[in-house]
């Protein structure tokens, strides 16, 4: 029956608030340990493919081949290296975030109109001075679209982290699915859902911003 | 530019903080996916921060059970877990089958200690092991008890298991050559829906764990393994030496846990917290309390 | 200022863009090169500030060797202005008007006033200077293209067909401008455009192009009367001769009254034309009230001649 286990969803999230929130503290820094390791790497490969057609097919094509494995088999190879535990976790939601966010500088650069680059180098300007006054602010609204789909991304992904011994929300959701309690899965997936819409709607609003100085 | 940087920053702020943790007296308990062993796990750690000031981090439900905890106990990251008898000869030693519970006991402890520097503490006094479970008033009508006194009167039961354990060498037909079953109809059910059939009277005889939580909501009995067909998944600690060096106390403490726990009660354990939907934490705080090793207040 | 010697560049082997070319270009000249498509024009252009380089031959730029130029300083103490402008979307008309300055480092109370002083000087008002790409028209983007070429102050100006894109009535009126900031400015303008009419109306100098190869180097009159060779001649054709008329000022063959056959005077005068009036004014009016001489004054209302179709023989080249 829907309401009774929505009622007992309810009860469950109140009384173990405590535990809720410590897990959803947790989630927040893993996820955002990985974005930011996935932002710089990501955006200064971009930036480095983008002179280069070839290493650019090379890099992408990489991760896009990583990108397909499936998180758990990917997940499940990494403990055999580096144990179980949180450095693992990052590792793994490190690699899956890097292909949005390199592919999206990489197009969002590239795709600068050639008469702006044109003008911009005839005038004098030094190869840094190209892409970060030209190139990068141009690109940005690509960029940012990458950057809020690796986030969104990220944080479901780390739901599966618990897997491996990591903390976060998937702890709930596992012990919920190991002991049979599906009020203690769905609570735990429902935040892992709602920390995503937030984080999603935060960097809309950043991109808002961004958008409205680019034209 | 200036968002990144200051995002960056934060990020570090963030790694630094979480990572600096003091050099305090600390051991990292893990458990395997199942409700049993959050329980067992939970009893350990309550019982060391009780009785001293070591302080528990768990890392409950590593997913692939033994073959992730066991790299990562060699690896020491983990100090110490609850494990079965038969999985460590069986699946960590690779050893052949040895039926006796006691050998085995004696001999995973000896190979541990010589293989990998681990310690098997005393055994819990459950014994986790396959077995076959039937409705208890048929069972006193029948008068069945053991694997045996059902071997005999197989030919008007049936029998509802899942597909494994149709196809495993150490599963139905092994049971079969040692008992000589010869059940009326073997009937092919999905894991999770084995206790409903049994319940609702489409099979007579499932195959189970003797320690299943859901055992007493359908009144079922365990039958004997009286020729000790399949291995004993005796429950014990299994901790590393290294931790045990550093912190001795931890052997006395422990081992309040040796005989404590028998078959039914973990039975009905397993019941609250899959069942009822209780918390693992909770029900090992009721069970050492009663069992007078928590102090109530506690 | 500029000096082409024996140049040569292709891409492919078989197939030179660029044979054998020698041009020097002065100081202070309007410099049009024209020619049908593929000609040459805009690669040589684009070899002045050093986007294209040569396979071979020697080009000089202010006395320098182009090897010797730093290609940044190089291109930084030229202007350039394309034919689709590349305004900077994201920066403001502002911003985009001084970004040679901003890549030099140049302050912000400079940058400002420099770029109050270029949006005037193309002829917009100052309240566009807060305004982005995005809300100007065609004519007005380049407009603040070629403003933006100026920022720096470079004495020499490359032009890639800048008017191409801009509509047939603000082409007239951008090119009128462009004369105008020449003569105020007295820069050397390097002006690439495949229009005839253009070339003749803008170039003190115009060469004319044809594979790769100069055909022909002249002023303006020695393009249009003089040609030397066929195929600026056919390529000029009759347009270029009524730009020509439609260029040069009554101005240069104003005849005094005692000069024309039949000897009139101020007073049979009876239609008037002024000085700067273009020549094709002066010849239809004739041809339209069917008058042999018309009057000439000057910009300040004092008669200074005559005017008739023999006048035209004045016209020295």
């Amino acid at each position: 029956m829907p309401m009774e286990f929505i009622k007992n969803l309810g009860e469950l999230l109140q009384s173990r608030s405590d535990f809720f929130i410590e897990l959803l503290l947790q989630h927040i820094v893993l996820s955002l340990i990985a974005i930011v390791i996935i932002t710089v790497v990501g955006v200064t490969t971009g930036i480095l493919i983008s002179k280069s057609q070839k290493a650019a097919s090379v890099v992408i094509g990489l991760t896009n081949v990583l990108y397909t494995i499936p998180s758990i088999a990917m997940f499940g190879f990494f403990v055999s290296i580096t144990g179980i535990g949180n450095t693992t976790a990052i590792i793994a939601l490190v690699i899956y975030g890097l292909l949005p966010v390199i592919r999206n500088t990489y197009v969002g650069l590239t795709e600068v109109d050639d008469q702006i680059l044109e003008a911009a180098v005839g005038m004098g300007s030094t190869p840094w001075q190209l892409l970060s006054k030209i190139q990068f602010p141009l690109a940005l609204p690509v960029i940012i679209a990458g950057i809020r789909n690796m986030v969104v991304m990220t944080i479901a992904l780390a739901g599966i982290a618990s897997f491996i011994g990591a903390g976060g929300l998937g702890v709930a959701i596992w012990r919920g699915i190991t002991t049979n309690f599906d009020e203690m899965t769905v609570a735990g997936s429902l935040l892992v859902a709602l920390l995503a819409f937030v984080a999603d709607g935060l960097l809309g609003i950043i991109e808002k911003r961004l958008l409205r100085r680019t034209k | 530019m200036k968002k990144w940087i200051s995002l960056a920053l934060i990020a570090v702020m963030v790694i630094l903080a979480a990572g600096c943790q003091s050099e305090e007296k600390k051991v990292v308990i893990a458990s395997k996916p199942m409700a049993e062993s959050y329980i067992v796990a939970e009893m350990m750690g309550q019982l060391i921060e009780a009785n001293s000031d070591i302080k528990v981090e768990y890392k409950m439900g590593i997913g692939g059970g033994t073959s992730n905890i066991q790299p990562a106990m060699e690896a020491g990251e983990i100090d110490m877990y609850p494990e079965y008898t038969g999985t460590g000869w069986l699946f960590v030693l690779k050893n052949d089958l040895v039926t006796d519970p006691e050998t085995l006991y004696e001999g995973v402890k000896s190979q541990y200690q010589e293989k990998f520097n681990f310690i098997w503490l005393d055994r819990y006094g459950f014994n986790n092991t396959y077995a076959l479970a039937i409705d208890k008033s048929k069972a006193d009508s029948m008068g069945i008890n053991s694997f045996s006194d059902l071997a005999a009167q197989s030919g008007s039961l049936v029998l509802g298991s899942e597909y494994d354990f149709y196809e495993r060498e150490d599963g139905f037909p092994g049971l079969v050559a040692a008992y000589g079953f010869n059940f009326k109809e073997t009937k092919e059910l999905d894991i999770g829906l084995k206790y409903k059939a049994i319940g609702e009277g489409q099979v007579d005889v499932i195959n189970n764990f003797s320690t299943d939580g859901l055992l007493a909501e359908y009144d079922l009995k365990v039958l004997k393994d009286d020729k000790n067909f399949f291995p004993a998944y005796e429950a014990a600690t299994v901790i590393r030496q290294e931790t045990l060096d550093k912190y001795p106390e931890l052997e006395a403490i422990l081992n309040q846990l040796a005989g404590l726990i028998s078959d039914e009660e973990m039975q009905q354990m397993n019941y609250y917290v899959e069942k009822e939907n209780r918390d693992a934490g909770d029900v090992a705080a009721e069970f050492l309390k009663a069992k007078g090793l928590l102090a109530s207040n506690d | 200022m500029i000096e082409f010697h024996v140049v040569n560049q292709q891409y492919e082997a078989e197939k030179p863009i660029i044979k054998h070319l020698s041009l020097t270009i002065e100081k202070g000249e309007f410099v049009v090169l024209i020619g049908p498509s593929g000609c040459g024009k805009t690669t040589l252009l684009k070899m002045m500030n050093g986007l294209i380089k040569p396979d071979s031959g020697e080009i000089r730029i202010k006395g320098k060797e182009l090897k010797e130029w730093d290609p940044i300083t190089l291109k930084r103490n030229i202007g350039y202005v394309i034919q689709q402008v590349g305004l900077f979307p994201h920066l403001s008309i502002e911003k985009n008007i001084v970004y040679a300055l901003d890549i030099q480092k140049v302050s912000e109370t400079v940058k400002k006033e420099r770029a109050r002083e270029l949006i005037q000087l193309v002829g917009l008002a100052e309240d566009y200077l807060a305004k982005y790409p995005n809300e100007l028209s065609g004519g007005q983007k380049q407009r603040v293209g070629i403003a933006r070429a100026l920022a720096a102050d470079p004495e020499i100006i490359l032009m890639d067909e800048p008017l191409g894109a801009v509509d047939q009535i603000n082409r007239a009126v951008l090119q009128d401008e462009i004369i105008r900031i020449y003569q105020t400015l007295n820069k050397t303008i390097v002006f690439v455009t495949h229009d005839i009419e253009e070339a003749i109306k803008l170039g003190t100098k115009i060469v004319v192009m044809n594979q790769g190869e100069i055909v022909e180097v002249g002023s303006r009159d020695a393009i249009v009367f003089h040609s030397k060779s066929h195929f600026a001649d056919d390529f000029i054709g009759n347009k270029g001769f009524l730009s020509y008329l439609n260029i040069v000022k009554i101005e240069q063959v104003v005849c005094p009254f005692d000069g024309i056959n039949g000897n009139v005077s101020e007073k049979d005068m009876v239609f008037w034309v002024t000085t700067a009036d273009p020549l094709i004014v002066g010849i239809r009016m004739c041809l339209e009230n069917g008058v042999n001489h018309i009057g000439v004054r000057n910009a300040a209302g004092q008669v200074v001649g005559a005017f008739d179709l023999g006048c035209l023989s004045r016209l020295k080249f």
